[in-house]
């Protein structure tokens, strides 16, 4: 663990010394994520004043974007990571050091997550204003906040793995469909966006398996049963079984067909 | 003494499989993954390359061990396989009894591999110094402590100067110097180098030589397998050559089987004009049944350079001169001289005689697995 970390860290250091010149880019970045979002949040903020409900449609979009910003990016990482780094033709470059590939995507996960934490900055923020303001109302709701959070950001990152064995069992090089696929299903079964009571009863059953209706449910402050609570650690289990089988399939297969290499 | 075998390598094979028949930005633009799916399901029907063919082989401690052979003879593949890179589909081996198949990720610990597309495995916009430092540094973190400095590894390869300097503006020349850093940087048993002197003048061939004789195999004591298409880059620097052909070993030759090689036959090398068949005749007329093969470069304008392999028969040049004036040839040079180790090659190739020899070398591993 302590090497994936050091690694990671090294890693970001790396992309520091490169990106010296370019630190527009991270800017640019930032920006592009937020566009979006700040978008919805007009549009919200809009529908509030003519509707006069008084930063009803706000706070819901607000909770929801924070929700869909930090677990997407954990969603996203590992895939996008990899791939980034197979485009730039640096992924030879580290194919051959004493890592493992377990490891080495441990280790650029990390990187692409801490990178995130720079992104989402605002969204963050957010998090911690509705972590304080739950803490000043509750302290075991504030307790089931933070585990929420981390149980839902492993069963993300446990589903970006899955995504990435199927990255690499496919021989996809380019942009994944499957993390656009779960995260569009995910933001759709769990009402971040809009509420969930105008879905099927049918459809409604899956947002159990959503680490995104959790997280939103708890930002809200709607109080999580014992039951939700054990669902939510089964499912970060199921997922962190599936993630791993699904992983290590990629990875052999990738050893076998030599796909990380790009003059092949 | 004996020597403890650190590679050991039976029947490996490996096939890849030809490019996709559907390209996916000609048909779906931007669908990558609907190919992606087709092509897994599809998978039984592509056609494949056969790369590697029942590779068989050992290397010893503080052994080494060169791989000669042409383009696409599969050096670059066995290389990969050895370094844990790649899977065989067939066949088995072990380096320092770690599986390549089962322990790939920890062979990565024991084997350093300096690749053919070296300067890829580099930060470009990093500079020598804190590319090095990079890799010192990853390589602490798993354990491995490094043997030199960054400092006295650059003075050795005699980069000093460059320290500060961006890989992106080395030549080609320096950027394989480097390469070969990161194996002085650092103990690993093995040390696998591929193609080292591609792109190099003599110079710094000779330069990297010694560094790879005297530093890696006489003071660090690591195994070292060289690849080369080149013979005459590594004949002076192995102990043991294996010659691959289109994914075969096709021989293993010490340096003593060269030496009797070059009691037995010989070469006379002419540059002429005139017309291919005729002079290849004339040569035929002269030399008889003591010629073994031929071996001729065509240049533009009717000028060809022939290196004729000959069983050895004692020839003065002024009786070599006699015969080609008697057959009214005009050369440009003619030299008689010993048989270098890229004759021993491309006689193997020409000949066939590989073949039988490929044989017995593969009987040799049968009776050393029982």
């Amino acid at each position: 663990m302590i090497k994936i970390i050091r690694t990671s860290l090294l890693l970001i250091r790396i992309d520091f010394l490169i990106q010296r010149k370019y630190k527009l880019e991270l800017i640019t970045s930032i920006l592009s994520k937020m566009s979006i979002y700040i978008i919805f949040l007009l549009l919200a903020i809009f529908t509030d004043y003519y509707t006069g409900m008084k930063f009803f449609y706000s706070k819901f979009i607000l909770t929801g974007i924070v929700v869909d910003s930090i677990l997407s990016s954990a969603l996203y990482t590992p895939s996008l990571v990899f791939i980034q780094e197979y485009k730039t033709g640096r992924l030879d470059l580290k194919m051959i050091l004493p890592l493992s590939i377990k490891e080495l995507i441990y280790a650029l996960t990390l990187k692409g997550m801490l990178w995130s934490v720079v992104e989402n900055s605002i969204f963050i923020v957010c998090w911690f204003y509705f972590l304080i303001y739950t803490l000043e109302k509750n302290v075991v709701l504030s307790l089931h906040f933070i585990i929420v959070t981390i149980l839902a950001l492993y069963s993300c990152l446990e589903l970006g793995f899955l995504c990435l064995g199927i990255t690499l069992s496919l021989e996809i090089r380019g942009f994944n469909p499957m993390v656009l696929l779960i995260r569009t299903f995910f933001v759709i079964v769990s009402g971040i966006y809009f509420p969930l009571e105008i879905l099927p009863t049918y459809l409604r059953v899956f947002s159990l398996i959503s680490p995104y209706y959790y997280l939103a449910n708890i930002i809200r402050g709607i109080k999580m049963n014992v039951s939700h609570l054990m669902i939510m650690i089964i499912t970060a289990i199921l997922y962190a079984i599936i993630g791993s089988f699904s992983l290590n399939t990629g990875i052999k297969n990738m050893i076998r067909k030599g796909l990380w290499q790009r003059w092949l | 003494m004996i020597r403890r075998k650190v590679i050991e390598v039976y029947n490996i094979s490996k096939k890849f499989r030809k490019s996709p028949k559907l390209e996916p930005s000609v048909i779906l633009g931007r669908g990558h993954w609907i190919v992606a799916l087709i092509n897994a399901i599809k998978e039984k029907n592509y056609e494949y390359v056969t790369v590697l063919n029942k590779v068989s082989l050992t290397a010893h401690e503080n052994e080494i061990l060169g791989i000669v052979g042409p383009n696409g003879a599969g050096k670059t593949t066995l290389f990969k396989i050895l370094s844990g890179m790649l899977f065989p589909d067939e066949g088995y081996g072990n380096i320092l009894g770690l599986d390549l198949v089962k322990d790939f990720q920890e062979i990565k610990r024991v084997v350093n591999i300096i690749g053919t597309c070296e300067w890829l495995t580099f930060y470009e916009d990093l500079s020598v110094k804190e590319n090095l430092e990079f890799i010192q540094k990853i390589y602490t973190f798993s354990g491995i402590k490094p043997i030199r400095d960054v400092d006295s590894v650059l003075e050795i390869l005699n980069l000093k100067e460059r320290i500060s300097e961006k890989v992106r503006k080395l030549s080609s020349g320096m950027r394989q110097k480097l390469a070969l850093a990161k194996c002085l940087i650092i103990y690993t048993p093995v040390i696998l180098l591929d193609e080292p002197f591609r792109g190099l003048d003599i110079l710094s061939v000779k330069e990297l030589k010694e560094i790879i004789k005297n530093t890696l195999s006489k003071e660090d004591n690591e195994t070292i397998l060289i690849s080369s298409h080149k013979l005459s880059y590594i004949e002076d620097l192995c102990e043991r050559i294996l010659i691959m052909n289109k994914g075969r070993i096709i021989s293993s030759i010490s340096v003593e089987k060269i030496k009797e090689f070059s009691k037995k036959f010989m070469v006379v090398e002419l540059e002429v004009y005139g017309i291919y068949s005729e002079i290849l005749n004339k040569l035929k007329k002269i030399f008889g049944q003591s010629i073994v093969y031929v071996f001729s470069f065509k240049y533009p304008y009717t000028r060809i350079v022939f290196r004729v392999l000959l069983a050895r028969k004692e020839y003065s040049i002024s009786e070599l001169l006699d015969k080609l004036s008697k057959y009214n040839i005009r050369y440009l040079y003619i030299e008689v001289e010993d048989p270098v180790l890229e004759d021993y090659f491309t006689y193997l190739i020409k000949t066939g005689i590989g073949e039988e020899e490929y044989e017995d070398y593969r009987e040799s591993f049968s009776l050393s697995e029982n």
